[in-house]
């Protein structure tokens, strides 16, 4: 359990979330109440909200810190994993610059159209879309509330008191979005849809789908990293990359139930990549890219 | 609108050498962060690709309410760190502290907040930071610069857990009152 504050805990249940939020962005709460809380922020714009007003208050102070020479093979890295993401993408000519690219015109812009028309702001339909993330936005387009610190009359009392309980008295964090890996027990007509292959095009993980569910088998002996979790991901054609799942290995295994077999159609490129423990905060790749195949 | 925010919106519209250009104007800030949370350099480096890869994806997702650009990816680049580092077994995390950073701590030399205060361009900045007391100044330093949670604290400073969460919490009560007024 994470107790946010001491024996002098605040009497009033919206002042204690007020106090998660801070602790929240100062970074004093634990793993599990981190994720409880980034849960119910999510849900929760006024949480939301106190957080981004903690951020501001405080995510400034980082400037304090002496800047550090950062190593070139860093950005060489970073590109070429965008020149992965955007070949599964099936687009080679996202990344072409537009003509005068290499300008960039900061007088001419309103403030305004950060929030506005930042996202159509891009060309419809071109190859560039595709790479890019159209998850939904958190808080976006929310005008900044002059008056938020003004009494919560945003949230009902009950309210902050069962979220600030939730948070800091919750023994279990809560359940992910990511589809679920599921053991499938009910025996179903299958076929081997796909082989991944790393880089060097050795063939990584065989993918078997059995009704709606992937049975994925590792050749291979990658070790995932303790504190990260592979995610599959399905591309077709142009479109942005669908999550098909966490995958957790067991024994080298690991089974996914797909809720959307027509992300499983010929053709398709199935890839798997490397992201934070229970996947890409995001909802598309944010991570390596290590195995791709074509559904066949 | 800054500099920084037309790069978002260049970016937004997939534009790389804008990319870069934030990168380049921007890195080297967040490199500090992740390396002062992190400890170790591969760690902060693989932080910083994350950071960056995210930031293509979501460029159209910064809002003003998150503060300025560089305020934003602070925010997501320490959010990545302390992930981690929650994440982290826990003899990780003492052999990261004891490997890199026991000693750095004992000195003020290291202490970003120290060094705030006679830093004239942080001068409203530093204003703040000097109505917290020593306690509270290192506490807040602690957390904030090193991911320390409550208990981590207490345990640095050898002091009872309840002492760590009080001064912590009254510097973060001081530091809202008087942020307000700048």
């Amino acid at each position: 359990m994470t107790t946010p504050t001491t024996g002098q805990q605040p009497d009033d249940p919206k002042d204690l979330l007020n106090v998660i939020a801070a602790q929240y962005v100062l970074g004093t709460l634990s793993n599990s109440a981190r994720l409880r809380f980034q849960t119910l922020m999510q849900q929760q714009p006024a949480l939301r909200q106190l957080t981004h007003a903690w951020e501001r208050r405080l995510n400034p102070l980082a400037s304090l810190l002496e800047p550090q020479d950062v190593p070139a093979h860093v950005w060489q890295q970073i590109e070429a994993k965008l020149d992965i993401l955007n070949q599964l993408s099936g687009n080679h000519s996202a990344m072409s610059q537009p003509e005068n690219a290499g300008v960039v015109d900061t007088s001419t812009t309103d403030t305004s159209l950060i929030n506005t028309n930042a996202a159509s702001a891009k060309p419809l339909n071109t190859p560039t879309d595709n790479s890019k993330n159209t998850a939904k936005s958190e808080g976006q387009n929310q005008a900044v509330n002059d008056s938020f610190w003004q009494p919560w009359a945003w949230v009902s009392t009950a309210i902050a008191a069962s979220l600030a309980l939730f948070i800091v008295f919750k023994p279990q964090p809560l359940p992910f979005t990511q589809p679920p890996v599921v053991v499938q027990t009910q025996p179903a007509p299958s076929r081997d849809i796909a082989v991944l292959s790393d880089d060097n095009k050795q063939p990584a993980w065989i993918v078997r789908q059995q009704g709606n569910a992937l049975l994925l088998s590792q050749i291979n002996n990658y070790q995932v990293p303790s504190d990260r979790d592979l995610e599959l991901w399905s591309i077709q054609g142009n479109a942005v990359p669908q999550s098909l799942g966490v995958v957790r290995i067991q024994q080298g295994k690991a089974v996914l139930s797909v809720a959307q077999t027509r992300l499983l159609v010929d053709d398709a490129i199935l890839a798997i990549s490397l992201e934070p423990k229970n996947g890409s905060p995001t909802g598309q790749p944010t991570g390596s890219v290590l195995y791709t195949g074509k559904v066949v | 609108m800054t500099d920084e925010q037309a790069l978002l919106l260049q970016i937004g519209q997939g534009n790389r050498i804008a990319f870069r250009q934030l990168y380049d104007q921007t890195s080297p800030q967040l490199f500090a962060i992740a390396l002062r949370l992190m400890k170790k350099q591969d760690m902060a480096e693989e932080i910083l690709q994350e950071v960056f890869l995210t930031l293509w994806h979501v460029s159209d997702q910064y809002n003003i309410e998150r503060g300025s650009v560089r305020t934003w990816l602070s925010t997501i680049t320490r959010n990545r760190c302390i992930d981690r580092i929650r994440r982290l077994p826990a003899e990780q995390v003492l052999l990261l502290n004891e490997e890199t950073m026991l000693s750095e701590m004992a000195s003020d030399h290291n202490d970003p907040l120290a060094h705030a205060m006679q830093a004239d361009h942080q001068a409203l900045l530093s204003m703040c930071m000097q109505g917290l007391d020593d306690q509270q100044r290192q506490c807040v330093s602690l957390a904030f610069f090193d991911g320390m949670t409550h208990q981590q604290v207490a345990s640095h400073l050898t002091v009872p857990l309840g002492s760590a969460k009080t001064w912590i919490r009254r510097g973060l009560d001081f530091l809202k009152k008087c942020m307000e007024r700048l």
